[in-house]
């Protein structure tokens, strides 16, 4: 399981989760060096009376998906070329 | 007493003129269709706004988070197609709801602010626009014409990566009317607008509030420059996050400003005729207005006044 931090609002951080679904996170939660765009991978390790959810800063897969990101704009802006300037639409 | 009488004739004469006037005022209704159109679609915690021209030109400027949402109050407003839609930014709560709304009304144009985001919901975003075939369009300072509605575009500063940071600031021109809705900018941007291109955003008519009224957003400096007359706050009921701020609230109160918000009044639209006289309906889409309503509209938009 992964989460990317999707946004940061006053003391909280709004994780996404791999659905698309999101949800508000304590911004003290998460690893100190956390940043808007990260992904994070989630560990739970389950007992019999509490379990320990560890999140950690994935830099690798954070880069591979702002890649595919950006392969993606590039893909838009060269499908159809912007005229530039100003349009009557 | 011939000339006391003749002045008493005057005043009634005046005074049934001053009522024909105002009965003919009032029973004129409004044409939505005829007009422009600016509706603050209730999305929650996030944001949407919806743009019709009097010639049925469409845009949307975001879409708020929940994914089907907007494609349906799209639907309500009878929506064929939509020309141009600008995401401001890549925050979800701006286009979680845009991935739908694209696919199903095939905008013939898209822009965002160019600053890829890595969340599942930005690459539908683009997947969404791809597969609709729109023209993308880049958020360069530019102005776009949608028939006798005129968009100014205010770019992204690009000092950095941050999303709010690099909203795109949109400047809408109809006649002497002047709205501004500039996304989730911060004060940095908002300063680095009003340095570069400040005569499009002084003394507006209308203004969506900065980042649904976050503290890191408008200031009483900011909106002594805009001026607006009126500020709709796009924002969810009892919000995690605390918007509107009370600081927001009190530099919109600074100016003397009207406040709408959609967590308390649900949508919010603005409908312009061409002479530039604006009316603003809350909880409701734009329909053909009765009379009466008209009315009582315009004395509690005099009252609010005091």
């Amino acid at each position: 399981m992964r989460f990317t931090i999707d946004r940061f609002e006053e003391s909280w951080a709004v994780l996404e989760d791999d659905s698309g679904d999101s949800f508000p996170l304590p911004r003290r939660l998460l690893p100190a060096e956390s940043q808007a765009g990260d992904i994070l991978q989630v560990r739970v390790l389950h007992g019999h009376n509490r379990s320990l959810v560890i999140l950690t800063r994935d830099p690798g897969a954070t880069e591979r998906q702002r890649t595919q990101a950006e392969a993606l704009l590039a893909r838009l802006r060269t499908k159809k070329a912007d005229p530039g300037g100003d349009l009557k639409l | 007493m011939i000339r006391r009488s003749l002045g008493r004739f005057a005043l009634l004469l005046l005074v049934i003129l001053g009522l024909g006037l105002l009965w003919s005022e009032l029973s004129r209704p409004i044409d939505p269709d005829a007009s422009l159109q600016i509706i603050f679609l209730d999305v929650g915690q996030g944001d949407a706004v919806y743009l019709r021209s009097p010639e049925g030109r469409t845009v949307l400027i975001d879409g708020g988070r929940p994914t089907r949402l907007v494609a349906g109050y799209l639907d309500d407003l009878g929506v064929a197609q939509l020309d141009l839609v600008i995401a401001s930014h890549a925050d979800a709560d701006h286009i979680g709801g845009l991935v739908e709304a694209i696919a199903r009304f095939r905008p013939r144009f898209f822009m965002d602010n160019g600053v890829p985001h890595t969340t599942q919901t930005y690459q539908r975003l683009l997947e969404s626009v791809d597969t609709a075939g729109s023209q993308y369009l880049e958020a360069t300072e530019r102005q776009l014409e949608l028939g006798t509605l005129t968009l100014q575009i205010l770019p992204p500063p690009r000092f950095n990566d941050d999303q709010n940071d690099n909203s795109i600031g949109v400047v809408l021109s109809y006649g002497d009317f002047r709205a501004a809705f500039l996304g989730d900018a911060t004060t940095r941007t908002q300063r680095y607008w009003l340095s570069h291109y400040q005569a499009h955003l002084i003394d507006l008519d209308l203004y969506k509030a900065a980042h649904h009224g976050a503290r890191t957003g408008d200031t009483p400096e900011i909106m002594a420059t805009l001026r607006p007359t009126k500020v709709v706050i796009s924002v969810g009921a009892n919000n995690t996050y605390g918007h509107p701020a009370r600081q927001a609230l009190e530099s919109y109160a600074s100016v003397g400003a009207r406040i709408y918000r959609t967590d308390l009044q649900g949508h919010v639209s603005v409908v312009v005729e061409s002479g530039g006289n604006a009316i603003t309906l809350t909880g409701a889409f734009p329909t053909q207005q009765a009379p009466w309503a008209r009315a009582v509209k315009r004395l509690s938009d005099l009252l609010a006044l005091f």
